[in-house]
């Protein structure tokens, strides 16, 4: 099949054996790639009601038809596994090197289950598979691994790592990659550590069939040209995403002391500007990229001296404002601290704050924390807290759960400023006067995420009081971006540089032979969006209208300061959000697809699960 | 009369008259980046950042006929 490798990795670590098998043609005609293999595959493999941290559960990666080819961000991975933070779907988009090294092994999809007995890492040379000792790398940081296991494979291996807190199992632990890259989200790295597997490395030299390939070549390099021609394309790279940060103080919409505000007055010292002047060393890309947005930093002060890439955007919004640490050196010392840990920067600092509020309000007293202290604006507090998590030490045992499971042991009304969505941490907007971007986060299919659809500039445009049409416009983004996925794709050369949208069914018919219009690409997107929520209701008991609202906080508490103060969004706003959402995508009051839109989306196989849920 | 050379950067264009990425504005007399914007109908927080001829300029900035100005999009992040 032109675009594929053509075979599926599955390895067992219980048993310790592996088996390659072809790609079924079916999975790629229907499913195309990446998150489309790994929302299929979890749902035809992973038993019902299989525990998320237990044997049964599987990981799937899986790059795309265009991973790997000559053409802009090509360098995207999807990862994904039930999550054990959401106890749903969940998945991860990485990007870095090891997406094209998987394809170029032979791969399309690596299927890995079981449990093993000891630590060991998968590595992948070609066809020649290995389960190997890795006792060796077994508590060691992230970075520290990842450099360990170059060193000790060759630096032409692609290696993926979990830290500590993928080891014990954190549920907001991340998978790394190209020191600095990663899965960060729902909890594939503690997926990766219940298995007891710490890396998966990857070497591969074989080539991947394209249905044309002087087209191909002449499509991905005008693609390239494109880009270049971008108004403002040399602009994008000196500051990366971190370059928003001035914006969203601008519109009131940056987490600030656990989203009590979305205004943040120090954010000018940990804006994209203190990046360049104060830590950065050089830009970093992803394969194929000619944007790089990676900012590789060095962050030295008395207290530490450290090399970290980043941060970006999401993470000066979680660490900086939601914690409220106030510098930039700072904020790339809790990044570099989390990076090594194998935390999710975004939860992590979406936790810590909410951690920082508990002990304001003295639910987390002095005694609890052997008399250390949790306060706002201490960088020395959020790594101390960091490494409690990381290792699940007294208080930080229950912040490893998130922040869902951790309000729920602590009580005291703290579930009300516990800011996630189906269990996922929220991540770096605030959302209470934007209500496309409110909608984004509350239906996002993996929780409380961005980048299914971001619709801030929308509300902006359209009027951030206004309601009506924002349904449709969240639809349309959380089918478009997440096609990204499916192809293995960064949409940044799209939405940063204006990059046009037709480029993308272009190449793909060079690449694999198959002619659509971006509109019908779009089509596979929603058939995945459609069962990845037919995944989550099967799996969660209750699942469906009550698992998309906000937390209390966003929809009683106004904005305590900034360009958005006073604003809150009532329930009834989001009712009304909701209501609209789910006419527009066929599900029925309470969330759940109904027949038609099971068979419209050729899900039918999802029907005999679904229909007992609807009332 | 003169033009100012506009070109925008990113996904706002599609909030621009034609959502023309490069386009001339018809500039009789000097106006700041925000007003060329509240003419275009344009809300100006709809644009990040601007440069005018190569240097960063607040949307307060005055700009002429002959003046190139870039105007960026917040970038979204992943
Ligand atoms: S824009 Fe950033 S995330 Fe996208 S491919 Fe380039 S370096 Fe990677």
């Amino acid at each position: 099949m032109n675009g594929y490798a053509g075979h599926i990795l599955r390895v067992n670590l219980t048993k310790r054996t592996h088996t390659i098998s072809p790609l079924p043609e079916d999975l790629a005609r229907d499913y195309l790639g990446g998150r489309g293999f790994v929302a299929k595959l979890m749902w035809d493999e992973i038993p019902q009601g299989a525990d998320p941290l237990g044997p049964d559960n599987k990981i799937i990666a899986a790059p795309g038809p265009l991973t790997g080819v000559f053409l802009p961000g090509s360098g995207k991975l999807e990862f994904g596994a039930k999550s054990p933070a959401s106890g749903g779907y969940g998945d991860s988009n990485i990007g870095g090197h090891i997406s094209p090294e998987i394809k170029y092994a032979g791969f399309d999809a690596l299927i890995i289950e079981g449990v093993a007995t000891e630590p060991v890492m998968l590595v992948i040379e070609d066809h020649n598979i290995e389960i190997r000792p890795a006792s060796e790398y077994w508590g060691k940081g992230a970075l520290e691994s990842e450099a360990m296991l170059k060193n000790d494979l060759g630096e032409d291996f692609q290696i993926a790592t979990i830290g500590p807190a993928g080891e014990n199992l954190v549920y907001f632990a991340c998978i790394s990659h190209d020191f600095g890259r990663q899965a960060g989200r729902t909890g594939v790295g503690a997926v990766m550590g219940s298995k007891k597997l710490k890396a998966i490395a990857v070497k591969g030299t074989k080539s991947v069939p394209l249905a044309d390939t002087k087209a191909t070549i002449e499509v991905g390099k005008k693609m390239f040209e494109a880009c270049f021609e971008k108004p403002g394309f040399e602009e994008w790279t000196p500051q990366g995403t971190a370059g928003v940060t001035d914006w969203v103080n601008e519109v009131g919409a940056f987490p600030t002391r656990n989203f009590k505000s979305g205004y943040f007055p120090k954010h000018q010292f940990i804006n994209g500007e203190q990046i360049v002047t104060q830590i950065k060393v050089t830009d970093k890309a992803c394969y194929s990229c000619p944007i790089p947005c990676g900012k590789y930093s060095h962050a030295k002060t008395p207290k530490y001296d450290v090399h970290v890439e980043g941060p970006e955007y999401e993470t000066i919004a979680l660490i900086g404002g939601n914690t409220e640490i106030d510098n930039i050196k700072d904020c790339a010392y809790a990044n570099y601290i989390c990076d090594e840990l194998g935390l999710d920067s975004i939860s992590a600092g979406n936790v810590i704050g909410f951690a920082m509020e508990c002990y304001e309000k003295g639910v987390i007293k002095g005694e609890d924390i052997d008399g250390r202290t949790l306060n706002f604006g201490s960088v020395d507090d959020f790594v101390w807290l960091a490494n409690d998590i990381a290792y699940r030490k007294g208080v930080g045992n229950v912040l490893a759960e998130g922040v869902k499971t951790a309000s729920e042991k602590f009580g005291e009304d703290t579930a009300r400023f516990a800011i996630q969505v189906k269990g996922v941490e929220w991540s770096g907007y605030e959302a209470r006067y934007a209500p496309a971007m409110m909608l984004s986060y509350i239906t996002c299919d993996v929780g409380a995420h961005h980048n299914r659809s971001w619709a801030i500039t929308y509300d902006v445009a359209s009027g951030r009081d206004v309601m009506e049409g924002k349904a449709q416009r969240t639809i349309e983004l959380q089918h478009i971006r997440p096609l990204f996925d499916m192809l293995c794709l960064c949409r940044l050369q799209w939405v940063e540089l204006g990059f046009e949208l037709d480029w993308y069914p272009q190449i793909f018919k060079a690449v694999t032979g198959r002619e659509f219009s971006f509109e019908e690409l779009l089509g596979f997107s929603e058939r995945i969006w459609n069962l990845t929520r037919c995944y989550s209701l099967r799996e969660i008991e209750g699942f469906g209208r009550s698992f998309d609202y906000p937390p209390a906080r966003f929809m009683e508490e106004p904005i305590t300061d900034g360009p958005t103060e006073g604003k809150f969004m009532p329930r009834e706003s989001i009712d009304y959000l909701l209501d609209d959402y789910y006419k527009l995508r066929g599900w029925d009051n309470n969330g759940i697809p109904s027949q038609a839109q099971l068979s419209k989306m050729k899900l039918e196989f999802a029907e005999p699960v679904i229909a007992p849920l609807r009332k | 009369m003169g033009v100012i050379k506009v070109s925008v950067r990113g996904h706002a264009v599609e909030y621009f008259p034609g959502q023309e990425e490069r386009f001339d504005f018809p500039a009789d007399k000097p106006l700041t980046i925000r007003q060329m914007l509240d003419i275009l109908g344009v809300n100006p927080l709809l644009i990040m950042m601007a440069n005018v001829n190569g240097v960063k300029r607040s949307k307060d900035y005055t700009i002429t006929a002959g003046d190139e100005v870039l105007l960026f999009s917040p970038p979204s992040g992943g």
